[in-house]
């Protein structure tokens, strides 16, 4: 995907979220609408400008001779995003925080490090079982008994 | 003068002394592991200071950033990967001087120019900050709402790549902050029924989101690179009181360059090394030696980053405008304690800003010895793989948010923020602006409606004011100067002489 479509996509998604939010403005007073359509409004024109001048931008590019659209090599293959990569992280995440809620800290916490390392393969087994318990038991120890500020211990 | 002594009265006791001197340690470790900045830092471990006094937690926290400005040199020296951003221009001079078996030298110059550049920069904080702060607290509603606009153009266009971008993240900032209940009509806004929005949206929640889970996510996206080379040393780290001679210009010039640079909102660190750098060459006698090991090199850049920590507090401190992302931060620990940023900050709460100011310049001694005795044992957190820290700091975000309100609309709402951080990255789109936008929402929303209500109801009241009008023209420059108009301005005036 090209910058220009990504940028393109951003200015849409802005311009949208924009116009759902200028339309909840409708049901408030005067004095309560008042900044955020005027915000809503800075926002709307400045995401159509950025869309244009990232188009700019490519056409002046394209014009130079070094087009956009064809994607570069990574100079080596530490420079290479795996997108897969990124999806399964986000997802183990997004599990990991609605499962706390379920399952409880000390159930969950060890199970995403471990899950996490073994994925992407960053230190042995062993190693990964002693990171997970270690952590888990400092934070506990951290924010309950030091600090005395709440965890998701459990919801049972 | 009271409250100077005051805040150094505060400062003297030993939970906050101690306070210091784990926040150094803390910010040296976390700066020393590559690609981890000290803005993250600080928002990752925010949370650790809710149940602390507020001075105590703020000194915690600000001398954090002054230790992990520095612990991002000692990756730079050793393994070639700056720690922080600000420690980019140290690999050029620490990285060959470490390569010569001179690595201890090239720690030692960076902790000493380090300690030099923080200690000015404290001293200009503490002699500036209350005579901006007593001019700040004469500004009325008028006069803040043009300091919140400048504030917000300031950042914007001042941040890396593009002011459209960096506008458009600014006013989407300001516009979340909008959220919640309306503090002047009582009317939700934007809540679309949910209770918790009715209280707005936690600014703790969403800079915990914007500058960690998109770096937890940078950190994986990526196969790690195996570092298997890290330059030992065994040489004496103090440097000797020739070399002291041979590099105190330099690292003065690189202090003020970074209280100047630390001052611009928008401008941080990184900015200010590599203009520190540039300066020392410009100037040196020897300029071939630069990138082969001179160790006026590193002092330039590494007494210019530390100074830019008491340079980004003036504007924060006095006028409420974070001069940086890191110093927005800080600003967003003062609101979790109740205090709100503004001009007020220096005689209202002038207890805990004096403390803060103490607190930064003591961390620059605290930093000097906690440097002398870890930095050998830092070393070791260099090798740690990006893969490793990754999971650890979801996790702290995760269970830092939860702290805020015992809550799991906060922990969702991090998670909202942290994927939104990290899409705005992909579009080369900054997130400090959204941030100040956060802050500087409340004080725009209700300087506005204070400012209509005297000018009966009038936008000329912005304009008949000379502050307001000057800070507004200012404004608008700041964006101007930044789009391509200007120069399409300046090629019109350049041929009109010729």
């Amino acid at each position: 995907m090209t910058n220009t479509v990504k940028v393109g996509i951003a200015s849409i998604v802005a311009i949208i979220f924009s116009a759902v939010l200028y339309l909840e403005t409708l049901t408030m007073s005067r004095a309560a609408y008042q900044l955020p359509r005027i915000l809503i409004v800075i926002i709307i024109l400045l995401a159509m400008a950025m869309f244009a001048e990232e188009y700019y931008k490519s056409k002046k590019k394209k014009s130079q001779g070094t087009e956009e659209a064809v994607v570069k090599q990574p100079e080596d293959k530490y420079d290479k995003i795996h997108y897969d990569r990124i999806a399964v992280f986000v997802g183990a995440i997004t599990v990991y925080i609605f499962s706390i809620k379920i399952l409880g800290y000390f159930i969950v916490t060890p199970l995403f490090i471990i899950g996490i390392f073994r994925y992407l393969k960053s230190v042995k087994m062993t190693t990964a079982l002693i990171i997970a318990v270690g952590f888990t038991g400092f934070i506990y120890m951290l924010f309950i008994r030091f600090l005395h500020l709440p965890i998701p211990i459990t919801m049972f | 003068m009271e409250y100077l002594m005051l805040g150094l009265n505060n400062v003297m006791t030993f939970m906050n002394l101690a306070a210091i001197v784990v926040g150094t340690a803390l910010g040296l470790f976390v700066g020393a592991m590559p690609g981890l900045s000290a803005t993250m830092a600080i928002a990752i471990l925010l949370p650790l200071t809710f149940s602390l006094p507020t001075a105590t937690g703020i000194s915690m926290l600000a001398s954090l950033y002054l230790g992990a400005m520095y612990g991002g040199s000692i990756a730079a020296i050793l393994i070639r990967t700056p720690g922080t951003p600000a420690a980019a221009a140290t690999v050029l001079d620490g990285y060959p001087m470490a390569q010569q078996g001179r690595a201890g030298k090239a720690l030692g110059v960076s902790l000493f120019a380090s300690l030099v550049g923080g200690v000015i920069s404290s001293i200009a904080l503490l002699t500036v900050a209350p005579v901006l702060g007593s001019v700040a607290l004469k500004f009325g509603p008028v006069q803040l709402f043009a300091v919140a606009v400048l504030g917000i153009t300031i950042i914007g266009s001042l941040s890396q790549g593009s002011t459209i971008k960096g506008l458009l993240s600014g006013v989407l900032g300001l516009l979340l902050a909008l959220v919640g209940m309306d503090p002047v009509t009582g009317s939700a806004r934007f809540t679309f029924g949910m209770i918790n929005l009715y209280s707005g949206i936690s600014f703790t929640v969403a800079l915990i989101g914007l500058f960690s889970i998109p770096q937890a996510i940078r950190l994986i996206e990526k196969d790690q690179k195996v570092i298997t080379q890290v330059n030992k040393f065994k040489d004496r780290m103090l440097p000797t009181m020739k070399e002291i001679k041979q590099i105190i210009v330099t690292v003065i010039r690189g202090s003020i360059i970074g209280i100047f640079t630390g001052i611009i909102p928008g401008t941080g660190g990184d900015t200010a090394c590599w203009f520190s750098y540039n300066e020392a060459k410009r100037f040196s006698k020897n300029k071939a030696n630069f990138g082969k090991g001179a160790i006026e090199g590193v002092a330039a850049a590494e007494s210019a980053n530390n100074a830019v920590v008491g340079g980004a507090l003036i504007p924060t401190l006095t006028l409420g405008i974070p001069g940086s992302s890191a110093t927005a931060v800080l600003m967003g620990s003062l609101m979790v304690h109740g205090i709100m940023p503004g001009p007020t900050l220096m005689t209202e709460y002038a207890d805990v800003t004096y403390t803060l100011i103490w607190a930064l310049l003591l961390a620059n001694v605290a930093l000097f010895f906690v440097g002398l005795l870890f930095t050998r044992l830092a070393v070791n957190v260099v090798k740690i793989p990006n893969h490793v820290l990754a999971p650890i700091i979801v996790i702290l975000c995760v269970i830092g948010s939860f702290a805020i309100n015992n809550s799991f609309f906060e922990v969702y709402l991090m998670l909202i923020f942290g994927l939104l951080g990290y899409l705005m990255d992909k579009i080369g789109m900054p997130t400090a602006p959204m941030v100040v936008g956060l802050i500087l929402g409340f004080m725009l929303n209700m300087s506005l409606y204070q400012s209509l209500l005297i000018g009966r109801g009038s936008w000329m009241i912005f304009l008949q004011n000379p502050i307001s009008a000057i800070l507004l023209l200012v404004a608008l420059f700041s964006v101007i100067q930044s789009t391509p108009l200007f120069g399409w301005i300046k090629k019109k005036i350049v041929a009109s002489k010729i």
